[in-house]
């Protein structure tokens, strides 16, 4: 485990020194920062009776998208570039060449991956924290579980992007790749409808075309079962439902990480190196 | 051997894709449960607060489902709920029948854990089913309140929901949408608001700050331009019983949009807050139903100043008594504060003078109408008389003594009623020497004073003193003028002729209107 622990130390130094990385996380402080002079084009404006708060909304939508934005930008380029990178340079001839195992080299690059995605969000999050602090002089916690589950979401794009990445000697492949898994991630939840709607001309492709959207439907991972991120921000004390989703929501993202770092493994471990 | 791990490694990675697939559909299941949970508390709040939510229709005109499916869900919910306390505002108006425990229970709140759990159990499989069904085939109005997004979408009878379409940056969308609707606003484009306001609202239902400022905008905003529409002009509205003109119609226009902020975000105060005060309250001086939403605004989280209005609104509702318990109240927990220290007492005085004055107007008005009974039994004690039954006659005459005595005894009762409710706006004026209510109060008191007295002159002369050196007595001040030149038969002025046949006017209008109402 310690050559584990040690890959996966060395991958997020080298993942922070990446320029493409540090300008992402330098615009989204910049967005997070210039949330608050974007309320200035909102004039001093309040119903006669209650204070509106349009401008601390405003700060918190653009923040947890910016948040959205660059943090899924910064995990599908480092996800799709940790392994490739390697390869090209030909520095995995030289680690794989100590006693190291596939499997620990793959585990310590994974979680490297997952340190560089947890410090982002944190920077972000801790920025976003501050500048609602300032705000509205109250602690956000539920800001916390927010984070908690972008994290999660992007665990999966994550590890099937890491995934895809083992398959290739370039960055460029599994970058779009992990676009498209984000992207269809979040389109997932049309598939329903597609499927519901499906049947009633009763012609046998319409049947067919709603029984392979129905597969799909339950087989491809579901981003928009994390929309509960941008809605906790608006939770009352006692929700009972988010309760119970926010467990199985973790449950269900590390299910398919680890699958997805199976998946990776299945692939590595055939690669001609 | 060497391909052995190899297959394990797939054969696990699709083992867990089948786990995240099984537990993919375990989500959809809980969104499912949540949709209809969310539902279930939106609907139970809509049949208390607004019982003619039963006529509204979908997209296609047709009348939605919620009625009928909210009937099974509560009669269900009637043997598996414990016992909920009923109150007063538990009963539905104009019947003896209570609300359904469903309704007392979101009502009373802290039953949250209960209401989920019923919504995942299988007794609920019957309706949750039906809810599932009417939600694909769009014909429920209120789905899901400020976490089922997705699923408020689709009943705009999209197939494709907004949500996906912005991969959840729609937030950001309305966001950027209300800053166009900010920006119409102060170029004084107000035509261009209206569509706008409706978008940022379709696409973030829980942008509280939208439906306020919406509704500010179209409550007070779009009406000072408009002239008031005449009473023989107004049109009725089916919806709202009542006869409205141009600023009504967008006063009422306010109340559609936050009523449907409320669906959509039930448990937020200052919904129910804006609708109460500045709508129903400042703008449509209906003060019941002011009383109505600020007392669901209070059963939320608030802020405190929101019961010191409710209070001021129970107060102008009449309901003295209820203002004065929440005046006390409202001191005891709030010490050492200015509202506590200062701005309490003075309501607890004026709520405390009102109870009497009222009161005693009771007790006098009482005294009259015996005095009247008194009078005309006298009079038939004298036609009796005169045709020779002195029977007749003695009876008469004692039930007039009895009425007389009646009398007296309710204006024994009504004198120190009186006194007391001099002494309180006396103090009043001793604490506070400028107090505008206590002045109002005892300029009324001496002028019926001088009235009862028959000293008509004095108390025109007061009173029109009294409404220029208290402007806010004005109008009362011109009524009672008014009232009393014509008991002393003294000629009005012209413009006093002309507020009296503009009430009369307006009287005539109102009973044609009740006489050709429009059956609902």
């Amino acid at each position: 485990m310690n050559g584990v622990w040690t890959i996966a130390v060395y991958t997020w130094r080298e993942g922070m020194r990446k320029k493409t990385l540090i300008g992402f996380l330098f615009l989204s402080i910049l967005v997070i920062f210039g949330a608050t002079f974007m309320t200035a084009f909102l004039q001093e404006t309040s119903t006669g009776m209650v204070e509106s708060d349009v401008d601390a909304k405003l700060i918190k939508d653009i923040c947890v998208t910016a948040i959205s934005i660059f943090g899924v930008l910064i995990t599908i380029f480092i996800s799709a570039s940790v392994v490739p990178t390697e390869v090209e340079n030909r520095v995995i001839y030289t680690v794989l060449s100590k006693p190291v195992r596939r499997y620990e080299y793959l585990l310590g690059k994974f979680l490297g991956i997952q340190l560089i995605v947890i410090i982002n969000l944190a920077l972000m999050g801790g920025l976003f924290f501050m500048a609602i602090y300032f705000k509205q002089h109250i602690l956000p916690t539920l800001l916390l579980w927010s984070i908690l589950l972008t994290y999660m979401e992007f665990l999966i794009v994550s590890a099937f992007t890491f995934a895809i990445s083992c398959t290739s000697t370039s960055a460029v492949l599994p970058t779009i790749a992990g676009l498209f898994i984000y992207i269809t991630g979040n389109l997932t939840e049309y598939l329903k409808n597609v499927y519901e709607a499906a049947g009633q001309t009763s012609k046998t492709i319409d049947i067919w075309i709603g029984r392979v959207a129905k597969a799909l439907y339950n087989v491809l991972p579901n981003l928009q079962n994390f929309s509960l991120k941008n809605q906790i921000l608006n939770l009352q004390p006692n929700d009972p439902p988010v309760d119970v989703m926010i467990p199985n929501l973790i449950v269900y993202a590390l299910v398919y990480a680890v699958c997805g770092y199976f998946m990776a493994l299945w692939i590595f471990r055939r690669k001609e190196l | 051997m060497r391909k052995s791990p190899g297959i394990i490694y797939a054969i696990i990675a699709l083992v867990l894709f089948g786990i995240g697939a099984f537990q993919g559909s375990r989500l959809s299941r809980l969104r499912d449960e949540e949709a209809f949970y969310r539902w279930m508390v939106s609907i139970a709040n809509q049949a208390r607060l607004f019982p003619d939510f039963h006529t509204a229709v979908d997209a296609e005109g047709n009348p939605t489902k919620d009625k009928d499916l909210f009937d099974a869900v509560a009669t269900l919910s009637e043997n598996v709920l414990g016992d909920i306390p009923v109150t007063d505002e538990d009963k539905i108006a104009g019947s003896d029948a209570i609300q359904p425990k469903i309704v007392r229970a979101v009502r009373e709140g802290g039953h949250e854990d209960v209401l989920w759990s019923l919504a995942q159990s299988e007794a609920f499989l019957p309706p949750k089913a039906s809810f599932l069904q009417y939600r694909r085939e769009h014909k429920l109005m209120s789905l899901g309140t400020q976490f089922g997004l997705t699923d408020m979408y689709t009943a705009e009878g999209t197939v494709v929901s907004l949500s996906n379409m912005f991969f959840g940056f729609r937030k950001m969308a309305a966001n950027l949408v209300w800053l166009e609707v900010d920006k119409h606003w102060h170029s004084g484009q107000m035509h261009r608001m209206i569509p706008l306001m409706n978008t940022a609202t379709a696409l973030d239902p829980n942008f509280v700050d939208a439906f306020l400022l919406g509704a500010w905008h179209l409550a007070y905003n779009f009406t000072p331009q408009l002239k008031e529409t005449p009473e023989a002009l107004k049109v009725y509205d089916k919806k709202y019983d009542t006869w409205v003109g141009e600023k009504e119609k967008l006063y009422y226009d306010g109340v559609d949009f936050l009523l449907d902020g409320i669906r959509k975000n039930p448990t937020n105060y200052k919904l129910y807050f804006d609708l109460g005060y500045a709508i129903y309250e400042l703008k449509l001086v209906d003060h019941p139903n002011a009383v109505k939403y600020l007392s669901e605004a209070v059963k939320h989280r608030h802020d405190v100043w929101v019961r010191s209005t409710l209070y001021r609104c129970l107060q102008n509702n009449g309901q003295y008594e209820e203002a004065l318990a929440g005046w006390e109240d409202y001191r005891k927990q709030f010490p050492g504060t200015n509202r506590a220290d200062t701005i309490a007492p003075r309501f607890i005085d004026i709520n405390q003078g009102l109870i009497f004055e009222r009161d005693y107007k009771k007790a006098f008005a009482k005294a009259s109408l015996l005095d009247e009974e008194a009078k005309q039994l006298l009079g038939k004690t004298e036609e009796a008389r005169a045709q020779g039954n002195a029977d007749e006659a003695a009876r008469l005459e004692r039930e007039s003594e009895a009425k007389l005595a009646e009398a007296n005894v309710e204006k024994e009762v009504a004198k120190p009623l009186r006194e007391k409710a001099r002494q309180t706006w006396e103090s009043r004026l001793q604490k506070e020497s400028d107090d505008v209510f206590a002045k109002c109060a005892l300029h009324r008191m001496d002028a019926e004073d001088f009235a009862r007295d028959g000293r008509y002159y004095e108390a025109i002369a007061l009173l029109e003193n009294a409404r220029w050196e208290v402007p806010s007595f004005f109008e009362e001040a011109s009524a009672l003028i008014i009232e009393y030149k014509q008991k002393a038969k003294i000629p009005l002025t012209m413009s006093e002729q002309m507020a009296e046949i503009r009430e009369e006017d307006e009287q005539r209008i109102h009973v044609e209107r009740e006489k050709n109402k429009p059956v609902n």
